[in-house]
């Protein structure tokens, strides 16, 4: 009882009934009131006006009306509407209908009021002058048929009134349903947007505006949700992908600082080794057996130095003493014409440099390097002798990697030069490790697996970054990306950072 | 049938006998209303119609003189009695043919006074005035006489 009290449609309802149960009496009660007396004054102006016209229409005669005449008129009175009693008192005399008695006669009370004596008969009195005698015409009309028409009508008021409320109450109902529908399609959805289900819209089969708006507010919020939803979703996704390269990037960092330090310490080694093996080889004369060792060992102290040299490029210890403005553009063409007289016939090779000056802060030689490096380790990549090679260079005002754009700052102009090939492609894993050091997915020999470590490491060095796209079996996309200097300008406030 | 007595109903029966109380009743036993001038007064004769009239606030003369009619408000049975015997109507359609008349024609409506002794006062001044009330409050009125019998009690 105290839910359904607790509804919308309760509490209409209640309400309506409520304020009937205390205006309807009010109204019947002045309705009632008002008939009653509106009523009981058309009943006395008649019988006064009537009464009125008797005693003039006996008192302006000519002559005075024979006595016969007045009984007579006094019979058309009683047997007239409502006529109960008629007479004319005179001092000397008494004219009284013939129709009515003397016990009649002894019920005569004058009446000021309706239903004044409870006898059900308004009795009146005029004054008549007749002649030159002052008398008094009394007269007596039934009450009944008034008070039964009053009684009807308050009859008919109750009546009304209670039609009145029933449609009332018939009304308050369909307008609470009217109003708790829509109001209860809204929940319904709502409930579905709090468990998940964003598919369903909130809109109210309403033409009340409050409804319509509460709908529209609801609809609103739903889609604010949506958008935060989804926002949130790729956010984290973002996130995930983020947090993947910082533990690769911590990954490779921790593998190159332990091979610098090896690099390092071994470079130490080394120039003993070399050192001292040069100044025996100079002592012994030429085509001593000797010598002959000698010589391997020194050339095994150099593939050796080259191969710290490496991994030092790596691990970005290797001092760049060079780093001055460089044209990218220029460095790339020479390096894409270099790769395209050394490659066989049959590989296409497309190369698309931007007309925009291009120009970063670095080693020209490293970044040589670098691109000769992707080019070789695309072509790798090519198992056949028919592939295609295509490297382009660009200019970008925005980075789409977050994570620069944190390190850069918003704004910052990028280059990004991009080695695309349609060899064999890499999966996932591969992808993850490619920038290792020592790691190769080639035949032993074939390859030290320090290429593109060489690769990461200078473009790190010069405080840009590098990304890999692969699919296995479709081919690879290395994108680099380089902070871009106004031309010929070296920026201090932009020194590379180190990572 | 069995009626209950209107409040309205108890009412006057109180009011009357409270009054009979205080008026007391005349030497006959019966109680009357009459129409009254001061004793100088050209009036000495008015007619049922002339009488209606005057009080609707219509122009009469009486005897060659235009009366000046006074409502006596100093009881409420005096006026029942005036609206059913001289005026023939209901008080309500007696205020609402004044109103009529007034606003239609700009008729003056007669004064209304509270007091009888304001009225018996008014009646010694102005020898056009007259007015209602009961024959016993002028019975011993020397300046003051009856020119019509308005109400006799039954």
């Amino acid at each position: 009882m105290a839910r359904a009290l607790n509804t919308l449609l309760g509490r209409i309802l209640l309400f309506v009934l409520v304020s009937h149960a205390v205006l309807l009496p009010l109204l019947y009660l002045t309705l009632s009131h008002g008939t009653r007396v509106n009523a009981e004054d058309t009943y006395l102006d008649y019988l006064r006006g009537y009464s009125r016209f008797i005693a003039d229409l006996i008192e302006n005669q000519p002559v005075s009306m024979p006595d016969s005449d007045v009984v007579a008129l006094m019979d058309s009175v009683v047997l007239g509407h409502d006529g109960v009693y008629a007479e004319l008192r005179l001092p000397d005399r008494n004219l009284r209908s013939s129709i009515v008695s003397d016990a009649d006669e002894q019920r005569f009370k004058e009446d000021f009021a309706f239903n004044s004596h409870d006898d059900e008969v308004y009795y009146l009195s005029m004054p008549v002058k007749v002649g030159e005698q002052e008398g008094q015409l009394n007269l007596g009309f039934s009450e009944s048929d008034t008070a039964a028409e009053i009684a009807r009508l308050h009859r008919q008021i109750l009546i009304s009134l209670v039609i009145y409320l029933l449609l009332a109450v018939l009304i308050s109902i369909a307008m609470g349903v009217t109003l708790s529908r829509p109001l209860s399609g809204l929940q319904k959805v709502s409930r579905q947007v709090a468990l998940g289900d964003f598919s369903k819209t909130l809109d109210a089969q309403s033409s009340i505006a409050e409804v319509v708006e509460l709908a529209h507010d609801l609809e609103f919020m739903r889609h604010e949700l949506v958008q935060v939803n989804t926002r949130l979703k790729t956010e984290i996704a973002e996130r995930q992908v983020l947090e993947a390269k910082l533990r690769h990037s911590q990954r490779v960092e921790t593998i190159g600082t332990m091979a610098g330090g090896i690099a390092h310490e071994f470079n130490n080694i080394l120039v003993p080794i070399t050192l001292y093996t040069n100044v025996v080889i100079e002592d012994l004369p030429e085509g001593s057996e000797l010598r002959g060792y000698l010589l391997r060992v020194q050339r095994a102290a150099r593939r050796a130095r080259e191969l710290v040299h490496k991994i030092l490029a790596f691990s970005r210890q290797l001092e760049v003493e060079e780093k001055q403005p460089e044209d990218l553009a220029k460095i790339v063409r020479e390096a894409t014409d270099l790769f395209s007289s050394l490659s066989h016939a049959t590989l296409d090779i497309e190369v698309e440099i931007t007309e925009e000056p291009c120009f970063v802060y670095g080693d020209a030689t490293m970044l040589h390097q670098v691109v000769l490096n992707l080019c070789t380790n695309a072509l790798k990549a090519i198992p056949g002798m028919d592939g295609r090679i295509r490297i382009t260079l660009t200019t970008e005002t925005r980075h789409p990697s977050s994570a620069l754009q944190d390190r850069q700052g918003l704004g910052a102009s990028y280059a990004t030069l991009t080695v695309e090939d349609n060899g064999m492609g890499m999966d996932a894993a591969t992808s993850e490790r490619i920038f290792e050091p020592f790691y190769t997915t080639r035949r032993v020999g074939e390859g030290t697996g320090l290429g593109l470590s060489v690769v990461h490491g200078i473009v790190l060095s010069h405080g840009g970054d590098i990304m890999v796209s692969s699919d296995l079996g479709m081919g690879s996309v290395f994108t680099i990306h380089l902070p871009l200097i106004p031309e010929g300008k070296p920026l201090l406030e932009q020194a590379p950072l180190r990572t | 049938m069995e009626r209950c007595i209107p409040l309205s109903t108890m009412r006057i029966n109180l009011f009357f006998i409270l009054l009979f109380a205080v008026t007391g009743v005349t030497a006959e036993g019966s109680r009357e209303v009459v129409l009254v001038v001061a004793n100088e007064s050209p009036i000495v004769a008015v007619s049922s119609l002339e009488l209606r009239k005057l009080y609707l606030g219509l122009p009469v003369a009486l005897q060659g003189n235009f009366a000046r009619p006074l409502r006596n408000h100093s009881d409420e049975q005096l006026q029942e009695i005036f609206f059913q015997s001289a005026m023939a109507m209901s008080e309500a359609a007696y205020e609402r043919q004044l109103l009529s008349l007034t606003l239609r024609f700009g008729r003056l409506q007669p004064e209304v006074r509270h007091s009888v002794e304001d009225l018996k006062d008014i009646l010694r001044e102005d020898d056009k005035a007259i007015t209602y009330m009961w024959r016993s409050d002028i019975a011993e009125e020397d300046d003051l006489r009856v020119v019509k019998l308005l109400w006799l009690e039954h």
